[in-house]
């Protein structure tokens, strides 16, 4: 495990991203150092443009540090490469994203039962646990529509579907109450924290929305490239 | 992840069939240009194929073509028969007549003289009479397609009486002939009333008409018999590929197919493979999420040669099924009999959409391939 505390899901030590090169050359993290821990639901906030994305993108294993040092499970993420790190995300890590994301030729069913097909599941069983889950996020009636049938929050509970649905220990959430309205907003975040919210299961969620920082146990405030303060969800919501 | 694959590319169906229209636009004309030249070659040889008893012929030595032929002296034919190794030398004539049609127009038409006694020249299959009807005076045969040309909408019939060169000559068969290069309408008869259609006396031989002993190899008995008479002897095949050869290096027709061909074919990957960059393009983001949930490159690569390769194949059957649709309907018609689809243009179409297909398939996965999955976090 490296050393790694076994409750640490993530453990950042001076993370850099540089883009480009020579004249072009743009740093957009700035030695990033962050724990997540299992069990927790993890908010990473910050103005636009702090490194949020390119953050949760790193940790994702989509894109790699320049420098520093990650751990995501207690696997080096710097020394998985090509199709080991491709099977440690597939077996580990879920997404939601903002715009959902879900692919408009397939159903609802069929969608949210794409990582488990991916990890070679049938077809068919993968659809029959996919309708399962839907049907925990209530959408159990809508498993047979497609996403252009399906209203936002829909949308959003089929991604959280997909996101959760191969048990993933790390879900990834990208703003994803910032395309719904403020009640579908916090009726997804609802849903989202009762079903990912585990012990053995760590939830970061990049967000601006301040209305759902109720739903997190940790912020962690991004600026200029770094994590600049780190609080308890429930002492800010007392402040 | 093949059936996701295949759910992406009908689910765009406006694409699909964008995809598939320009891979069977490319494959129908492939088959019917490359079917329609072949038939025309074919035709350069057709009255050799219709003669199938001589396995060598005899002309001048300056013969290029069968239509063009310069007339031997009659006395060839007794120095043809005396070489060894022939087992039989009849004479041959072949020129044009010009022939009034039912409705009073002219029609130019091919004369066929057959060998009197035997009747070599003359198709084998006769649809209507018999070889011994074309002993009465002044009968010919006609073609079947040839029968249509002259009497306009008729049901194919014996005893219509026509006039051939300005001489009367009464339809006393009607045969199943090949297709001829320079006219649709041939007539048949005997050698000696062929002459007399044509106004000429002696000295009219156009070809000989040789059958080699069995035993023998025809190339050898055919050089005998250019060593012994001076006259030019080819087989069967030689003088067909002769003929094929003279419209190949002396018309523009394979020049015109053939870029008619290479038009199908740059079009067929140009709209194959734009189109196909276009639907991949449109699904990157979602190729981009695939890969972010944890689909390798290798899966990915997978799925877009099966959607690519559905194309193909859709594409080319469609292609092909048109192509030949029109071979048989077509075909009916006699200006087009003859014309068919050899299977080995239809193999070799196959070989011409697999590379439009592979073409398209590897500049869309570029772009599946070296697309950052990090995109997926964009807005």
């Amino acid at each position: 495990m490296n050393g790694l505390k076994p409750e640490l899901a993530v453990c950042c030590r001076g993370v850099v991203k540089e883009f480009g090169s020579g004249q072009a050359l743009t740093r957009v993290l700035y030695g990033v150092d962050l724990d997540v821990r299992l069990g927790e639901k993890t908010f990473l906030v910050g103005q636009s443009g702090c490194g949020k994305t390119t953050l949760i993108s790193i940790i994702a294993g989509l894109l790699t540090a320049t420098e520093g040092s990650l751990t995501v499970l207690g696997e080096d993420l710097g020394k998985l490469r090509g199709g080991h790190l491709v099977d440690f995300r597939s077996r580990n890590l879920g997404f939601v994203f903002q715009q959902f994301n879900l692919l408009p030729s397939l159903n609802a069913a069929e969608n949210a039962a794409v990582p488990l097909i991916g990890q070679g599941i049938a077809f068919s069983k993968a659809v029959k646990l996919a309708t399962d889950m839907l049907e925990k996020l209530e959408m159990g009636t809508h498993a047979r529509k497609y996403p252009r049938q399906l209203s936002g929050g829909q949308q959003q509970r089929v991604a959280i579907a997909r996101a959760l649905l191969h048990e993933p220990k790390i879900v990834i959430c990208d703003e994803p109450t910032a395309s719904l309205d403020a009640e579908t907003g916090h009726s997804v975040m609802t849903m989202l924290s009762t079903m990912a919210a585990a012990k053995e299961r760590a939830v970061i969620i990049v967000t601006h929305d301040t209305r759902i920082f109720s739903f997190a146990d940790r912020i962690a405030y991004m600026a200029d490239g770094k994590i600049s303060q780190m609080e308890s969800g429930q002492l800010l919501i007392k402040s | 992840m093949y059936r996701i694959a295949l759910k992406m590319l009908f689910f765009d169906q406006a694409k699909f069939f964008g995809l598939v229209l320009g891979v069977a636009f490319s494959i129908l004309l492939i088959n019917q240009q490359m079917g329609i030249f072949l038939g025309l070659l074919s035709r350069a040889g057709a009255i050799i194929d219709d003669t199938p008893e001589a396995n060598i012929w005899v002309m001048d030595p300056g013969v290029k073509n069968l239509d063009t032929v310069f007339p031997l002296r009659d006395i060839e034919l007794g120095r043809v028969r005396g070489v060894s190794g022939v087992q039989w030398a009849v004479p041959y004539f072949k020129s044009m007549a010009t022939v009034r049609t039912a409705t009073g127009e002219l029609e130019s038409a091919l004369l066929i003289g057959a060998d009197d006694s035997s009747l070599i020249g003359i198709p084998l299959e006769f649809v209507l009479g018999s070889p011994e009807d074309l002993r009465r005076p002044d009968a010919v045969a006609v073609g079947k397609d040839g029968f249509g040309k002259v009497w306009l909408g008729e049901e194919i019939s014996l005893g219509k009486t026509v006039e051939l060169n300005d001489r009367r000559a009464y339809v006393a068969a009607v045969v199943q002939d090949s297709p001829k290069f320079t006219s649709s309408i041939t007539f048949y008869t005997r050698y000696t009333q062929a002459l007399a259609y044509t106004n000429n006396g002696r000295n009219q031989l156009s070809f000989l008409l040789v059958r080699s002993e069995p035993e023998l190899d025809p190339k050898e008995v055919a050089k005998k018999i250019e060593e012994q008479t001076g006259l030019m002897a080819l087989t069967s095949a030689e003088f067909r590929q002769k003929a094929v050869q003279y419209i190949i290096d002396n018309t523009g027709i394979p020049v015109s197919f053939g870029t008619v061909i290479a038009l199908g074919i740059v079009v067929g990957v140009c709209v194959v493979g734009l189109m196909f960059n276009l639907f991949v393009l449109e699904n990157l983001r979602h190729f981009a999420v695939l890969k972010a949930i944890g689909i390798k490159n290798s899966r990915l690569i997978l799925m877009v040669g099966l959607q690519a390769m559905v194309v193909g194949f859709i594409g080319y059957g469609v292609g092909l099924g048109v192509a030949a649709s029109f071979f048989e309907f077509a075909g009916r018609d006699p200006n087009f009999a003859g014309f068919y689809l050899p299977w080995k243009v239809a193999v070799a179409s196959a070989g011409v959409a697999a590379a439009i297909i592979t073409f398209a398939s590897i500049v869309a996965l570029r772009r599946v391939l070296f697309i950052e999955p990090a995109i997926v976090f964009r807005g």
